[in-house]
């Protein structure tokens, strides 16, 4: 066939062929959309995989933390007993102490006068104090709490009993 | 691009929750960053330099600061209440935004993505001022508000009982931590309608952890010798055996006995506590909400004669106990159904949102026809990654809301005899829109008339049925205009002149109304307010609000 003839031919559906082309063109089009979306969503999947992955470790190791914790600050109590008993407490508590120290967590143990901190405190009783400069400072501590150095904060907030100024009227 | 994402707000009483669909179509509960689990304590604390915590945090030093720490603010939902705090003042739409605010950083550190477009559920029984005080703590918070959905209705999505149940009527009992709430819906074509809703703010979890915590204490006084110290004047002893009642509690849940091992100073004992202990200790309790069921059921029965309970759905995080699901069955001779009871609503009210985008719609039909809302769904796939017939899927039903209660205008009755000494009296309520009414609903149209000569104006007054049931009694009502409601411009002339009113509310069921004097076609000024804030202030708390920090 000639070029000529090939020339006509298009010519002639040359109406159907451009809707044809259309088509195509807006089909890749989809198609180029669907594979960018793709794309994207793999390198999401990715980041997302990233992120979970130490987020995962540290909802896992959160509960472990706890209970550790827990257990750690149960021997510490006991180990205020006087006697052979007492040391032996006291030898688990910081054998339990070291295992969460493995795990990367940490005692949160506030000293008395310090400031009581939000989000790593519990507030577990007040003690009136006409002294203002005491005002919002720990007073005592019930029980350690725990920080988790992988997910970068305090999981078991320290249980603290804190210093309230008394009001004018009351005292 | 797929940026957008459809939240889910779970604005609880004690707890809250936010959940999206994510990319295979899926509700995700965000993860609470700040502590355990997926909840977030609904409590906030306000420093002193007027910075905000949310959370957990916020609730461990209430003790120590009572009056920066605030909780339960659902409650005042709708009030003209206010807090001053760390130097600035606080409504509770804009501490409801910075809890909201708490949800949406958490979800954004989550998903990567600012939240946009979110939907947030409110009780059944919340009426237009606590459902327009919720939409504008969302606005408050910087969330574009698509919808605000009855928590039973979310739960319903959620639960999936809303494909193909046309007329299908639907219990939903919601027992959380400090409230519990039972509503009858039902499943229409086109619509799902709350018919009736009781419950009690006062009864929840932390009632059934008292009496166990009781139990343990019994139980740990016949063990020990503690002389005559009584364990109960220790109050840190005391707040311990509560918090190991509340996880014995939960334990009891899966297994049939827990041990607990409380210990007062040197003192300590073990012991188990089995589940009939337990279960023996709070039966009054769980009768107390099988009562508040029977009553919803009466009222049922009385108001849709013949309708029949098809499903029971448990929502809350106390439905976990066994005991709720057995003693349902037994009662309602229904198998209820119990899937992530506490997360229920929050992930229900991620599917309305994204059911709402697809099914959005301002056209002068009554629905969107079937290309439109093949095209809303292709365009919510690219704009969110997911797939179309996923989205198709999960909007199968249009879910459009009911009017929760009758609104109306106060009148005078002109006919009574000395009405004129006696106005209060001679008043009642015209109701020109009705519960259940399908939203968007109106106009409505009344007309009204002057009932002296030269009036010149014409004061209206707003009210919404107070109770369960619609009454024309001004006691059975509550005004709920913000403004002096006063129409003015009113030609001068003899008694009778007539006004007309026209009331519509919008599918976010907002109210709006018009007066207009027929003679003129003219519109007369009207001043009323449905909501506590008006917009500017509004916008004023949301540019104080989004500028804070809110830390967890
Ligand atoms: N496994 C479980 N067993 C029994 N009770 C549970 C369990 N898990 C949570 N709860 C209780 O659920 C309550 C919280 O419910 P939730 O729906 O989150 O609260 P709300 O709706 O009041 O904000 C708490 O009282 C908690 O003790």
């Amino acid at each position: 066939m000639s070029e000529v003839d090939d020339g006509v031919a298009v010519e002639a559906h040359a109406p159907v062929t451009a809707a044809a082309v259309e088509a195509l063109r807006a089909e890749l089009a989809a198609h180029g959309a669907r594979a960018a979306a793709r794309e994207e969503l793999i390198i999401r999947l990715h980041d997302e995989v990233q992120r979970l992955r130490t987020g995962e470790r540290a909802a896992l190791l959160r509960p472990v933390i706890a209970d550790l914790g827990r257990l750690r600050n149960a021997l510490a109590r006991q180990a205020a007993q006087a006697g052979e008993a007492g040391v032996l407490f006291a030898g688990f508590a910081d054998e339990v102490g070291l295992s969460l120290e493995r795990v990367g967590a940490s005692p949160v143990s506030p000293k008395p006068g310090e400031p009581v901190e939000i989000g790593a405190h519990r507030v577990v009783g007040v003690v009136e104090t006409g002294d203002a400069g005491l005002d919002g400072t720990v007073a005592s501590v019930d029980a350690d709490g725990y920080f988790d150095g992988l997910a970068g904060k305090v999981v078991v907030p320290a249980l603290v009993r804190a210093h309230r100024l008394k009001r004018e009227e009351e005292q | 691009m797929s940026d957008e994402i459809f939240f889910g707000v779970d604005l609880g009483t004690t707890n809250s929750v936010i959940a999206y669909i994510d990319q295979v179509g899926e509700p995700t509960v965000v993860p609470n960053q700040d502590s355990d689990g997926d909840i977030t304590a609904s409590v906030v604390y306000i420093d002193d330099d007027g910075s905000p915590v949310v959370g957990q945090a916020a609730k461990d030093v209430a003790p120590l600061y009572p009056d920066r720490v605030v909780a339960l603010v659902k409650r005042e939902m709708g009030r003209d209440r206010e807090w001053a705090i760390g130097g600035q003042s606080f409504t509770p739409e804009s501490l409801s935004a910075l809890i909201l605010r708490r949800l949406a950083d958490n979800a954004f550190a989550h998903t990567g993505k600012p939240v946009g477009k979110a939907v947030i559920t409110v009780p059944a029984y919340f009426g237009m001022l606590e459902r327009g005080a919720t939409r504008n703590a969302g606005r408050i918070a910087g969330l574009d508000v698509i919808g605000i959905v009855p928590e039973p209705v979310a739960a319903a999505l959620h639960y999936d009982v809303v494909a193909d149940a046309e007329g299908k009527t639907i219990l939903v009992y919601d027992l959380g931590g400090g409230t519990f709430d039972t509503t009858v819906i039902a499943i229409e074509k086109g619509s799902i309608e709350v018919l009736c809703t009781d419950g009690d703010s006062q009864l929840g979890g932390v009632d059934w952890d008292r009496r166990l915590a009781d139990v343990i204490l019994r139980e740990f006084k016949e063990r020990v010798d503690l002389g005559d110290e009584d364990p109960e004047d220790n109050e840190h002893f005391m707040r311990e055996v509560l918090a190991m009642a509340e996880d014995v509690k939960k334990g009891l849940s899966r297994a049939q006995s827990r041990p607990v091992a409380p210990r007062l100073g040197q003192t300590g004992a073990r012991f188990d506590v089995t589940r009939e202990q337990f279960e023996a200790a709070t039966a009054d309790l769980l009768d107390a909400t099988i009562d508040y069921t029977r009553r919803t059921l009466a009222t049922l029965a009385e108001r849709h004669p013949g309708r029949k309970v098809d499903e029971v759905l448990l929502v809350g995080g106390s439905t976990r106990m066994p005991a709720v699901a057995a003693r349902l069955e037994a009662e309602l001779e229904l198998t209820p159904r119990l899937h992530d009871p506490d997360l229920a609503v929050a992930k229900g009210a991620a599917r309305y949102a994204l059911g709402q985008a697809v099914w959005a719609w301002d056209g002068d039909e009554d629905t969107p026809g079937e290309d439109r809302v093949a095209a809303r769904a292709e365009a919510i796939a690219a704009s969110t990654g997911i797939a179309a017939a996923t989205i198709r899927k999960i909007a199968e039903k249009r879910v459009v809301t009911v009017l929760p209660k009758a609104f109306g205008v106060r009148l005078v009755d002109t006919s009574k005899p000395g009405w004129m000494d006696d106005v209060e009296g001679s008043s009642y309520i015209e109701h020109l829109v009705h519960a259940n009414d399908p939203l968007p609903s109106g106009p409505h149209h009344r007309e009204l008339g002057t009932v002296v000569d030269d009036q010149g104006e014409i004061e209206i007054q707003l009210y919404e049925q107070s109770g369960a049931v619609e009454k024309p009694e001004l006691a059975f009502n509550t005004a709920i205009d913000h403004d002096s409601g006063l129409v003015s411009g009113i030609p001068k002339g003899k008694a009778g002149m007539p006004v007309h009113i026209d009331m519509t509310i919008d599918e976010e069921g907002l109210l709006s109304l018009t007066a207009t004097e027929p003679s003129s076609k003219k519109e007369l000024t009207i001043r009323v307010r449905i909501n506590v804030l008006d917009d500017d202030q509004v916008e004023a708390a949301r540019r104080r609000i989004t500028a804070l920090t809110v830390k967890g």
